[in-house]
C-alpha cells in the first residue's frame, strides 16, 4: 500500500532523510520512531505530499507521488503533529468542505460525521468556529475530518498530543477496527509503550537514516521497545 | 530592569524581523529592498514637506501660519494614534502570547511591549514631523534654537497617542469580544472611522476656511481642551522653557500612568479578551455536496469575511468608488477630481475615469497576499487532492468578487450621472474586467515568488508584506507609464484604449503561461 524506495531529502546542502526505504502493506499498523530532529516529521510531509525529494519514490497503492500526487491524495489522509485548522470556519463547515474535496457521498458523510463526532465527543460543538475549540477538540476534529472521507492509507504525526486519555484510547481502537478492514497506517510517536502494542511492524530513524526495521515481534525479542530504543540509539 | 531589557531585545527582534534581515543570503533582494526603502522614504519626505509648503502659504495669506505645526502635530498624533490601536490588538493585548507563562511581572511586559509600539511609531513621527519642521524653519527663516526646541519636541511625540491608541484598542478589543459577530462589529467600526476620515480629508479646505473664520474660538478650545498642543504650540512659537517642561513631563507621565494603572489588570484583560462565544447544541442539518471549485471560492469568500484587515485592505477603494458613484447622481462630477486631485478642467471626465478605476483595482487586490494568508493552514491544501490551478482559479475568483459587481455597478451609475455614452460605460467595464483579470494573475504571482507563511498577525501579510506592497504598486506604475505615454503622445483616445486592451490582453496571457508553468512548480515547492 505504501512504498517509499531510497527516499532522500536535502534542505540545501544538509541531508535531512538518507537513502531510507519502508513498506506498509494493507492491513498493517507502522510505527515511526526517533529523537526529535531524527527525520520522521521530513519523512511524513515527503509521504503525503508536503514536501518534493530530490532521489527515490514514494508510492501509494502502486502510484507515485511525484507523479500522480492528486490520485495518491485522494487516497490517502494526513493528521498533522499540531491541528491547525482554518479557525474560523464551525467544525462542521471544516468537516464539509474536506468531504467536498474528497467528494465524499452526502448520506455516508453524514453517518460517518454523526459516527465519530459522538465518539469523540464534540458532536454539541460542531456548530461552533474552531477558534472556541481547545487544543484536543481540533486534533479530535483533524481526526475526524481524516476518517470521513475513507482513506486507504492513513498518515498520522504524533496523533496522539493533545488528546485526552479517553480519545487516545478511542483512536487506537479505530486504528485497529480500520486495519483490520484493510486500511494501512504509518504513524510517528514518542510513546514507546503505544508503539509496542499497536504496530505490526516498526522502524527507527536516526540522523536522517533507517537503523532499525522490522517486525514488532521480532524485535521485542530482545526486550522491551524502550531498551530496544535506547540500545540502538546508544550504539549509533 | 535585565528582564525589561532582555524582554526589549526579543520583542524589538520579533517585531524588525532583524535576524532575517541580517541572515539574508540573497545580495540582490536585500539592495533591492534597500533600494525600494529609499524610493519611499524619498517620497513620503518630499510629499510632507510639499504639503507642509502649501500649507504655510495658504496660512500666511491669513498671518495664521503659526497653526501649520500644530495642525501637523495633530495630524501626526491621529496617525500614531489610529495605527496603534491596531498594532496594539496583535502585540499588547494578544491573550495567545506565551509570555504570559514566564515569570516576568506583568509590568514588565507591558513597559516592553509599550516602549516597542513607540520605537515604531517613531517612523510615522519621524516621517511627518521631521520633513515639515525643516520646512517650517526654512521658510520661516527660524533659528538654532527652533530646531532644539523642534527636535526635544520630535522626541516625545509618540508618548500621548501611543498610549491613547492602546486604552481605544482595549475598549474596542472589549466590546468586540463581547458581541457575537466579532468580525462584522470590528470591520464596521473600522469602515465608520475611515470613512470619516475621508470625508474630513474631502472637506479639508472648508475646515481650513472654517478654522481661520473661526480662530479666537479655536484658540479658546486649544487653551482649555487641547492642553498638550497648546503647550506644544507655545513651546515651539515663544521657546518657553516652562511650556518644554509641561510638555515633557505630560508625555512621560501619560505612559508612566498607563503602565502603573494597567500592570495590575492586564492580565485580567488579557483574559477578558479571550473569552469565545459559543453556541448551543448542534442542530443537524442538510448539506449538499458541491464541486471542488464551489468549495474552494466558499472557503475563501469565509476566510475573507472573517479577517477585518483583510476586508479593509482590500474593498475600501472600491467601496469609496461606489459612494463616489453615488455622490455624482446628487452632487456635481467635481466629486472624482476630489478623490484624484487634480484640476476639473484639464481633463474629460470620461478620460478620467479610467484611470481612477484603474487605480482602485490595483489598490484592491486580494491574491496578493492569498497565499500567504493561508499560513499555518497551508498544509491543508498541500495534502489535499487538489490542483493547484484550482486553488489559483479560486483565489482569483474570489478577487473578481471582491472587486468587480460593486465596480460594475459603480461604473454604470457613473456612466449615468457622467451621460457617458452606452459604449463609453461598456468599454470602461470592459477594461475593468481585463484589468481585473490582470492584477489578479500578477498578485499571485508575486505572492507564489514571496509568501509570508509564518506571520504573527494578519496586519504583517495583508498590509505589511512584501508581496502586498508589490502586488499594488507595480501595477500602479505600469498604469501611470500607460497614462504619461497617452498624455505624452498625444494619440486618438479610442486607439489608444484598443492599445491598452491589446495590452493588458497580452499581460494576461503571458501571466498566465507564467502560472502555468512556474506557478505550479513553486506552489509544490512552498511548504
Amino acid at each position: 500500500m505504501l512504498k517509499i524506495t531510497n527516499l532522500t531529502k536535502k534542505y540545501g546542502d544538509k541531508i535531512a532523510i538518507d537513502n531510507i526505504s519502508i513498506e506498509v502493506k494493507s492491513g498493517e499498523i507502522f510505527g515511526f520512531i526517533g529523537h526529535n530532529g531524527a527525520g520522521k516529521t521530513t519523512t511524513i510531509k515527503c509521504i503525503v505530499g508536503i514536501l518534493s525529494f530530490e532521489d527515490g519514490n514514494i508510492l501509494i497503492d502502486a502510484d507515485s507521488i511525484k507523479d500522480e500526487p492528486i490520485k495518491c491524495k485522494t487516497k490517502m489522509a494526513y493528521i498533522p503533529d499540531n491541528p491547525d485548522i482554518y479557525e474560523t470556519l464551525t467544525g462542521i463547515e471544516y468537516l464539509n468542505f474536506v468531504s467536498d474535496i474528497y467528494d465524499v457521498d452526502k448520506n455516508i458523510r453524514q453517518n460517518l460525521i454523526d459516527k465519530y463526532s459522538k465518539e469523540f465527543e464534540i458532536y454539541n460543538d460542531l456548530d461552533n468556529v474552531i477558534s472556541s475549540y481547545s487544543h484536543g477538540m481540533k486534533q479530535k476534529l483533524v481526526v475526524i475530518s481524516a476518517l470521513v472521507h475513507s482513506p486507504k492509507i492513513l498518515v498520522l504525526d504524533e496523533p496522539f498530543v493533545g488528546l485526552d486519555p479517553k480519545a487516545q484510547f478511542q483512536l487506537k481502537e479505530i486504528m485497529k477496527d480500520l486495519c483490520n478492514d484493510g486500511m494501512s497506517i504509518f504513524f510517528s510517536s514518542h510513546v514507546l509503550a503505544v508503539v509496542e502494542k499497536l504496530c505490526d511492524k516498526i522502524a527507527i530513524i536516526n540522523k536522517g537514516k533507517i537503523v532499525r526495521i522490522g517486525k514488532i515481534e521480532d524485535i521485542i525479542k530482545e526486550g522491551s521497545l524502550e531498551d530496544v530504543f535506547m540500545a540502538t540509539l546508544g550504539d549509533e | 530592569m535585565s528582564k525589561l531589557l532582555l524582554l526589549l531585545k526579543v520583542d524589538i527582534k520579533r517585531t524588525f524581523s532583524i535576524n532575517k534581515l541580517k541572515n539574508r543570503k540573497n545580495i540582490l533582494k536585500t539592495i533591492g529592498i534597500v533600494i525600494l526603502a529609499l524610493f519611499i522614504t524619498t517620497s513620503v519626505l518630499s510629499s510632507v514637506g510639499m504639503y507642509t509648503y502649501m500649507g504655510i502659504n495658504f496660512f500666511m495669506k491669513y498671518g495664521l501660519e503659526k497653526y501649520v505645526l500644530p495642525i501637523i502635530y495633530f495630524l501626526c498624533g491621529f496617525a500614531i494614534f489610529y495605527t496603534t490601536i491596531y498594532k496594539a490588538k496583535s502585540f499588547l493585548f494578544n491573550p495567545e502570547d506565551n509570555i504570559f507563562a514566564m515569570p516576568i511581572k506583568p509590568s514588565v511586559i507591558l513597559s516592553s511591549r509599550i516602549i516597542v509600539l513607540t520605537i515604531l511609531n517613531y517612523f510615522i513621527v519621524s516621517f511627518i514631523f521631521i520633513p515639515a519642521f525643516i520646512v517650517y524653519g526654512v521658510i520661516l527663516k527660524l533659528g538654532m534654537l527652533y530646531y532644539i526646541y523642534a527636535f526635544l519636541a520630535y522626541l516625545f511625540m509618540p508618548f500621548v497617542p501611543t498610549v491613547l491608541g492602546c486604552i481605544f484598542g482595549y475598549i474596542i478589543g472589549y466590546f468586540t469580544s463581547k458581541v457575537n459577530n466579532k468580525k462584522l462589529f470590528e470591520t464596521i467600526l473600522t469602515y465608520g472611522t475611515l470613512l470619516f476620515v475621508m470625508y474630513l480629508s474631502f472637506n479639508i479646505q472648508t475646515i481650513a476656511l472654517k478654522f481661520v473664520n473661526n480662530v479666537d474660538i479655536i484658540n479658546k478650545l486649544l487653551s482649555s481642551v487641547g492642553f498638550l498642543i497648546n503647550s506644544f504650540m507655545a513651546l515651539i512659537s515663544q521657546y518657553s522653557l516652562k511650556d518644554l517642561l509641561i510638555y515633557i513631563f505630560t508625555n512621560i507621565a501619560a505612559v508612566v500612568l498607563f503602565i502603573a494603572i494597567f500592570k495590575n489588570s492586564y492580565i485580567k484583560i488579557l483574559q477578558n479578551l479571550k473569552i469565545e462565544n459559543t453556541k448551543k447544541k448542534y442542530i443537524e442539518k442538510e448539506h449538499t455536496k458541491k464541486n471542488i471549485i464551489t468549495t474552494l471560492v466558499l472557503k475563501e469568500i469565509k476566510m475573507y469575511f472573517s479577517i477585518p484587515i483583510y476586508i479593509l485592505n482590500t474593498s475600501f477603494g472600491v467601496v469609496l468608488i461606489f459612494f463616489a458613484s453615488i455622490a455624482t447622481l446628487f452632487y456635481d462630477k467635481d466629486i472624482l477630481f476630489k478623490i484624484m486631485e487634480i484640476d476639473s478642467k484639464s481633463l474629460p471626465i470620461y478620460l478620467l475615469l479610467i484611470p481612477v478605476i484603474a487605480f482602485v483595482i490595483a489598490a484592491s487586490n486580494t491574491a496578493a497576499c492569498s497565499i500567504s494568508i493561508e499560513g499555518k493552514n497551508f498544509w491543508i491544501l498541500k495534502t489535499m487532492p487538489i490542483e493547484s490551478k484550482h486553488i489559483f482559479l479560486s483565489k482569483i475568483i474570489l478577487n473578481t468578487l471582491v472587486v468587480l459587481p460593486l465596480m460594475v455597478v459603480s461604473i454604470i451609475i457613473f456612466g449615468i450621472s457622467l451621460k457617458l455614452t452606452i459604449v463609453q460605460t461598456i468599454t470602461v467595464i470592459l477594461l475593468a474586467i481585463i484589468t481585473n483579470i490582470a492584477c489578479s494573475i500578477f498578485g499571485l504571482l508575486i505572492n507564489l515568488k514571496y509568501p509570508r507563511l509564518d506571520f504573527i498577525s494578519y496586519t504583517h501579510v495583508v498590509k505589511q508584506s512584501f508581496s502586498s506592497f508589490l502586488g499594488i504598486m507595480v501595477p500602479l506604475l505600469l498604469f501611470f507609464i500607460m497614462g504619461a505615454v497617452y498624455t505624452s503622445l498625444k494619440i486618438d483616445i479610442d486607439t489608444y484604449i484598443l492599445i491598452i486592451f491589446a495590452l493588458l490582453l497580452s499581460i494576461i496571457m503571458l501571466q498566465y503561461n507564467i502560472l502555468k508553468r512556474w506557478g505550479i512548480k513553486r506552489f509544490d515547492e512552498i511548504n
